[in-house]
């Protein structure tokens, strides 16, 4: 973050960081929510006992929001709030260790494919399009056949699709990349393929990769509730938005409530990931670099 | 100039096709010949300019040079021992004795890179200076900047925070941070401005005559090539048609191409109208050279044998000094046609 | 004689910044006759295409006219909508500019690109419209004009598509074109061919030229007059045979000196150092002050004026208002 910003606007590496906080709103907006997501599910247990999340209590269920109940209650009259709170961990779980997996595969494909290119390219290349051809949900169905249901199936599905797209767009970076002199001045200083790679360019990169990782998260917190909603994720009782969604449809006439708050969360979750990404991809943009 | 001095780096037939690629690596596409049958002695000391307009084939020569690119086929020889024979460490010696300074002064710098990392990027290079102490390799720095005219300050600052001027001697210091004998030099001023320009090219003689370095200057300015060159080659769709010394070539042009080239350069002296006849017709491309002598359809002393034989690269009629050459049928020691005024 | 063709006074351009106004174009008082060829040279950042560009009125945002007035044919460019301005573009200026390759659309044909522009000023039909363009490309000195109004740009070279802009931009017969650096993109074979386009094409259609450049060579060779830019400002502007006889402003005479010529075999150049200082804010000294071999106390404290040396020569240099200093500075040779 500082190497950019202090690309940007010069000695004061700091102030440049508190201008550029000022000027891009959306940036610092998403952030705010993001930070206080991580926190609701970092210290989940301050706010409410797990316990909460699952205890039953036939006699409430499916009522409205309460002084008791600030989200209302499920169907087993378990409480909303802690729910979506615990369901926060979950999904953020989940989101991160599939964009980590999508990175530490991808990543480097896409930087080695842009920068070797040839036929070590067209190799890489044709398997990752049959990767990216396979639907997710046929991935995840396979997987927890292999496996059974639950997050870790979800993880590996979901950061196995995201391969082929990271790979792709780090690699479109790297190629754009290294049309600069400064990687062929590299070259004829006789630096190493790796050095080249990781030491001299990829610095330039950190930008563009920023960005595909926080679009990737919200990505990921979306196919995650999906393939929760299609019984292929978190399984009950684990708290977990889009399984929580999957069950309230049933109940959507007789309690709007019981969708709405995690419905509510998984919106503004990825709506915050894309305005980070966005106001991530105008820091970096290369246009406002020069000039 | 005697024959007795050997050169110090050399090509042999050296030619480089581009194969415009249509699928990822895959299927073939039109065959670019950037740099054709070219065979050029560079001496120890002196330098060497290689001109012409874009598309000649002189970056892509340049680069050949260096073996920052494969030939297609022929052969580069420094003092005498080709470049690709030879394991790492010939590798490592001809990186250590030849370096290049490129064109555009934004992209040439890595942006991510302080001064002292850009430098450090070469210097790590050498068992000397990567175990030096912290303090021995800052003093490395500073003498290197100091030998480009920039103060130590310069050491800590990014790219973006230095001039056009600048940078261009940021990359010139980093080409020297390997000591090299030969520099190739790839359009160094030409995004520069005129003022800028000048002090650069200054800081070129200056050096060269500091610590002896034998230069391969490419530019499309003639005015510029006029200036710093001893020796030059003019290059036209990947030939050289004429080589001469630069006073000759710039006095007593004999091929048609540069004739044309000398005739368009604006010139603050002249104000005389120019031989429009001379500077006509488009460059053709790359891919689609035309047969026979390939300057023949812009040319306007074409003749017949021009459409199908392809000139040599020949030494001129004495009393032309012996390293003079001109590919052109007009100038054969029997011209099929007399000389048009 | 009724008004000049083009006539700028007082012109300042600026572009407001977080640390205040930032102005690109100061103080410029220029005149342009009709059929006139007059040079605007400077260096990058000297506000030559601020002033191209303003005199089209096609500045970026959120650049703005602060003082002065442009007019052509004595009517203020300033005072009009940006509908108005629009219907003059074209009829009465237009602007041709480095890139072509940048400035054409790559999706459609030449010959449809070149219509657009007659279509939007002129009632013809369609056949009409065709007819015109090819008699541009023909006028442009495009061979087989009828075959290449179907190309597209990327089948063209880089100098056929400067022609392609060429014949848009005389496409409806401007009484002015403001040419910016048309050639610094080509080689130096078609830079002759489109500046011996654009002589010819001014004979022919009578139209005044702007041709805004860095190289001072290049408007050595088809300038009747020149306007030097440095920082801004114009500093000095004079017929061309005076100006390279008699060079009077000191950026001038260092930018004369920098242009690499013929007698020059290795010897030292002197020139002066670095970029024209930002101006932000009033100024209150001479833009050249810091880089200046004459400067003396005035010039640290206070702007020049761009005044009448001789006719038609025009300086901005407080030396040529003080004899004493002149004398020092340039004794009589």
């Amino acid at each position: 973050m500082t190497a950019i910003a202090a690309r940007r606007a010069g000695p004061s590496r700091i102030g440049a960081l508190g201008r550029a906080i000022r000027r891009w709103r959306s940036l610092s907006v998403g952030l705010t929510v993001l930070i206080i997501f991580a926190a609701v599910a970092l210290g989940a247990d301050l706010i409410r006992p797990y316990h909460d999340a699952i205890s039953q209590d036939l006699a409430q269920s499916l009522k409205g929001p309460s002084a008791a109940h600030f989200f209302g209650t499920d169907e087993y009259g378990r409480d909303m709030f802690a729910r979506v709170v615990f369901g926060a961990r979950t999904t953020l779980t989940v989101a991160i260790a599939s964009v980590l997996i999508a990175s530490v595969v991808g990543i480097p494909l896409g930087l080695s494919i842009g920068y070797i290119g040839g036929l070590y390219e067209a190799i890489v290349s044709r398997i990752l399009d049959a990767l990216f051809a396979f639907p997710i949900v046929l991935l995840a169905i396979a997987i927890v056949t292999i496996i059974g249901p639950g997050i870790i199936g979800a993880m590996i599905a979901i950061g196995f699709a995201a391969i082929p797209t990271t790979a792709r767009i780090v690699r479109s970076s790297m190629v754009a990349e290294r049309q600069n002199e400064y990687v062929e001045a590299s070259q004829s200083l006789g630096s190493s393929t790796v050095y080249i790679i990781f030491r001299v360019i990829l610095p330039n990169l950190i930008g563009p990769i920023l960005v595909l990782v926080s679009l990737g998260l919200a990505y990921a917190t979306l196919e995650e509730s999906g393939l929760s909603f299609l019984g292929l994720g978190a399984q009950s009782p684990l708290p977990e938005w889009g399984a929580m969604l999957s069950t309230a449809r049933l109940y959507l006439i007789q309690d709007p409530w019981y969708a709405f708050f995690p419905g509510a969360a998984i919106f503004i979750l990825v709506f915050s990931l894309n305005l980070v990404g966005d106001g991530l991809r105008d820091l970096t943009d290369p246009r406002r670099l020069r000039g | 100039m005697t024959m007795a001095i050997q050169p110090i780096l050399s090509t042999s037939h050296l030619s480089k096709e581009y194969r415009a690629s249509r699928v990822m690596g895959l299927g073939g596409g039109a065959i670019i010949r950037a740099v054709d049958d070219v065979s050029i002695d560079v001496l120890p000391g002196e330098t060497y300019g290689l001109v012409g307009e874009s598309g000649c084939g002189k970056s892509t020569l340049g680069r050949l040079l260096l073996h920052l690119i494969e030939p297609t086929s022929g052969s580069v020889m420094l003092n005498g021992a080709d470049i690709q024979a030879g394991d790492a460490n010939a590798r490592r010696l001809l990186r250590r004795t030849m370096q290049i300074i490129f064109q555009d002064p934004y992209s040439s710098l890595n942006p991510a890179f302080r001064v002292r990392d850009i430098l450090w990027e070469g210097l790590r290079q050498l068992p000397e200076a990567a175990r030096e102490s912290a303090k021995a390799r800052k003093l490395r720095m500073t003498e290197l900047v100091g030998l480009v005219g920039l103060g130590p300050e310069f050491l800590d600052r990014f790219p973006h925070q230095l001039s056009g001027g600048q940078r261009q001697r940021i990359g010139i210091a980093r080409a020297l941070t390997m000591d090299p004998k030969i520099i190739v030099a790839d359009e160094p001023v030409s995004a520069l401005d005129v003022s800028v320009q000048s002090q650069v090219l200054d800081l070129f003689i200056d050096l060269q005559q500091r610590l002896g370095l034998t230069y391969v200057f490419i530019s499309h300015d003639l005015s510029v090539i006029r200036y710093l060159c001893d020796r030059v080659a003019v290059m036209y769709l990947g030939r050289i048609v004429e080589q001469a010394t630069a006073e000759e070539l710039f006095t007593d042009p004999q091929h048609p191409y540069t004739k044309a080239l000398l005739a368009a350069v604006p010139r603050i002296e002249a104000g005389a109208p120019l031989g429009r006849r001379l500077v006509a017709g488009e460059l053709p491309s790359p891919s689609d050279i035309p047969a026979g002598c390939r300057y023949h359809p812009r040319c306007p002393f074409v003749m017949d044998r021009c459409r199908v034989e392809d000139p040599r690269l020949l030494p001129l009629a004495p009393p032309a000094a012996p390293d003079r050459l001109a590919a052109c049928h007009l100038l054969d020691p029997l011209p099929s046609e007399p000389l048009p005024a | 004689m009724s008004a000049p063709l083009l006539e700028i006074s007082g012109l300042t351009v600026g572009y407001p910044t977080a640390a205040g106004m930032f102005k690109a174009v100061e103080r410029v008082n220029l005149e342009v006759g009709r059929g006139e060829l007059l040079g605007l040279v400077g260096e990058s950042g000297s506000g030559k295409t601020t002033l191209g560009l303003s005199i089209i009125g096609l500045l970026p945002e959120p650049g703005r006219v602060l003082e002065g007035d442009i007019r052509i044919e004595g009517q203020s460019m300033v005072s009009l909508s940006a509908d108005a301005r629009r219907r003059l573009r074209g009829e009465k200026v237009s602007m041709i500019f480095q890139n072509p390759m940048s400035s054409l659309n790559p999706t459609m044909t030449i010959g449809a690109q070149i219509a657009e522009g007659i279509k939007a000023h002129r009632d013809l039909s369609p056949s009409a419209v065709r007819e015109r363009s090819i008699e541009l490309l023909t006028l442009v000195g495009i061979a087989d004009p009828a075959r290449r109004v179907k190309a597209y740009p990327h089948e063209l070279s880089g100098g056929m598509r400067q022609r392609v802009m060429i014949a848009m931009a005389v496409s409806l017969d401007p009484l002015l074109l403001i040419a910016d650096e048309p050639t610094t993109a080509l080689d130096v074979t078609i830079q002759a061919q489109i500046i011996w386009l654009l002589e010819d094409l001014r004979e022919r259609l009578g139209m005044a030229i702007v041709y805004v450049t860095h190289n001072l060579a290049v408007a050595a060779n088809i300038c009747q007059s020149i306007a030097v830019c440095y920082g801004g400002q114009i500093v000095e502007h004079a017929p061309k045979a005076q100006l390279f006889a008699d060079p009077a402003h000191p950026y001038t005479r260092s930018l004369i000196e920098a242009v690499p010529r013929d007698s020059w075999r290795k010897h030292r150049i002197r020139a002066s150092a670095g970029r024209p200082p930002v101006s932000i804010g009033a100024r209150e000294s001479c833009v050249y002050a810091i880089r200046c071999p004459w400067v003396f106390e005035r010039c640290t404290v206070e702007a020049p004026d761009l005044l009448p040396m001789a006719p038609g020569h025009d300086v901005r240099c407080f030396v040529y208002e003080d004899p004493a200093q002149l004398a020092i500075r340039r004794p009589p040779a």
